[in-house]
């Protein structure tokens, strides 16, 4: 039961996700803290972004969500709000080897409706299908951010670690791109003895942990109701629990770089958004 | 926990909708994301299907011409200006079929003799195999022996060997 009560307490919501108690503001401090020191290493880049604002009544509140909700609601309705279908072309996507599967042997069955064919034993992605799929990710990353929500990226292959973890720190997010211990977000409240803050999307630039393993942070994310990203490979068997799905190349450093520099612009577009309607009060 | 552990049932967002409808979960307290995904809702997974082979016409006149012929020397994959003798090869098959003039069966041997005509000299897999053979002695199978270190210091006489240009070299090809 208590752990339930944690559950339920630590969902950023419409009603509290901007003016947050200091009771939340607190714990989110003490969560960070108590990651850094242990082997969880989620990175620390935004000191406390979601800033209390205590000067603030209840019923004030209450009118400034109203009114940030119908901003919300109008950008939504936008088929386009932050410029994102421009970003990029199939020519960038090919360039950047996005194309390139696995090995035929390794392929997963519920991977086979995104490959275009098989050149001479190595599956090639169908990037026609890729396009609208990363376009859909992109736009979804972009007006969570836009919300005011939490981005984790994921990533366990370790010759990209360095680049996540900096691309994470230029747009004040959060990345965990280290070994996942089981429980993190499942049995968070023993593991941080505090109530924890979920990520409201965890973006996964693989999706496998080792090269036999899913990343077990896909499993617990949609456990927990969090909204996933991933790049899925021809090898992956999760794409069914990932929320958007995009089938491309995992693991060359042309196509992680280009995925992350498209990700880097969405999340920076958003924030500029959010601080030109006069939302995001607390960063200025 | 208000909603199931279950993840393979249903999506997330069927399950947060569950939840909203059940009043587990009063419609203010919904995670941001939700109206998000109601706008933008993911594209549903296409069933498996039957992956095919890429072929290209040419693959058919690659694999009939390596089954008698081979490569005549190393290919430069930085030389974009002059076309291997495979690649004229098959440029010249097309050519050929185009215009229609020469029956299918005999296409094959007519590029062979076309491209002999305009001075191209192709060597079959025996005859790479035997003059590799000719060349390099070394590789035959002949044992080392105390000797040799003292044949290779004598060639490595560092004053006289000539500067190369290596720059010049890619410029030049053959």
């Amino acid at each position: 039961m208590a752990a339930s009560l944690c559950r339920m307490l630590s969902w950023r919501t419409f009603k509290n996700h901007k003016w947050m108690t200091p009771c939340c503001s607190e714990i989110l401090a003490t969560y960070n803290v108590k990651s850094f020191g242990s082997a969880v290493n989620i990175q620390r880049c935004q000191s406390s972004g979601l800033n209390t604002q205590q000067a603030v009544s209840p019923s004030e509140v209450y009118t400034k969500a109203s009114e940030n909700l119908s901003t919300f609601e109008a950008a939504i309705q936008h088929e386009d709000y932050f410029g994102l279908k421009n970003l990029v072309t199939l020519q960038d996507l090919f360039q950047a080897r996005v194309h390139l599967g696995h090995n035929v042997g390794l392929r997963h069955e519920s991977m086979s409706p995104y490959i275009y064919g098989t050149r001479q034993g190595v599956d090639i992605i169908d990037l026609e299908q890729t396009l609208p799929l990363l376009h859909d990710a992109l736009n979804f990353c972009a007006h969570i951010v836009y919300r005011g929500g939490m981005i984790l990226f994921l990533c366990r292959n370790m010759q990209f670690l360095p680049k996540v973890e900096q691309t994470a720190r230029e747009v004040k997010e959060y990345s965990h791109c280290r070994p996942w211990l089981r429980g993190t977000f499942t049995n968070s409240a023993n593991m941080f003895n505090s109530l924890p803050i979920y990520p409201e999307l965890c973006i996964f630039l693989n999706t496998q942990d080792t090269v036999f393993e899913t990343h077990r942070g896909v499993v617990e994310a949609s456990k927990l109701l969090v909204p996933t990203i991933g790049i899925v490979d021809t090898n992956v068997d999760c794409a069914n629990l990932i929320a958007y799905p995009i089938p491309g190349n995992d693991d060359s450093p042309a196509s992680l770089q280009l995925f992350l520099d498209l990700f880097k612009t969405a999340i920076i577009r958003a924030k500029e958004k959010r601080k030109e309607d006069g939302i995001d009060e607390t960063a200025s | 926990m208000a909603g199931s552990r279950r993840e393979k049932l249903g999506s997330i967002f069927a399950r947060m909708s569950g939840l909203l409808r059940s009043g587990a979960i009063k419609e203010e307290d919904r995670p941001i994301w939700y109206d998000v995904i109601k706008a933008i809702p993911p594209k549903p997974v296409p069933p498996p299907k039957q992956v095919q082979n890429i072929l290209y016409p040419e693959d058919f006149v690659i694999a009939h011409f390596y089954r008698t012929y081979t490569d005549p020397e190393p290919v430069r994959l930085n030389d974009h200006k002059n076309k291997t003798v495979l690649q004229r090869f098959v440029d010249k098959y097309f050519e050929l079929q185009s215009k229609k003039s020469v029956p299918t069966d005999q296409l094959f041997n007519e590029t062979l003799l076309t491209l002999k005509a305009e001075g191209i000299h192709l060597i079959t897999h025996a005859e790479k195999q035997s003059r590799t053979k000719g060349k390099s002695p070394v590789s035959g199978g002949e044992t080392f022996t105390d000797q040799m270190p003292i044949t290779v210091s004598k060639k490595l006489d560092v004053n006289k060997i000539p500067q190369i240009n290596l720059q010049q070299l890619f410029d030049k090809p053959g």
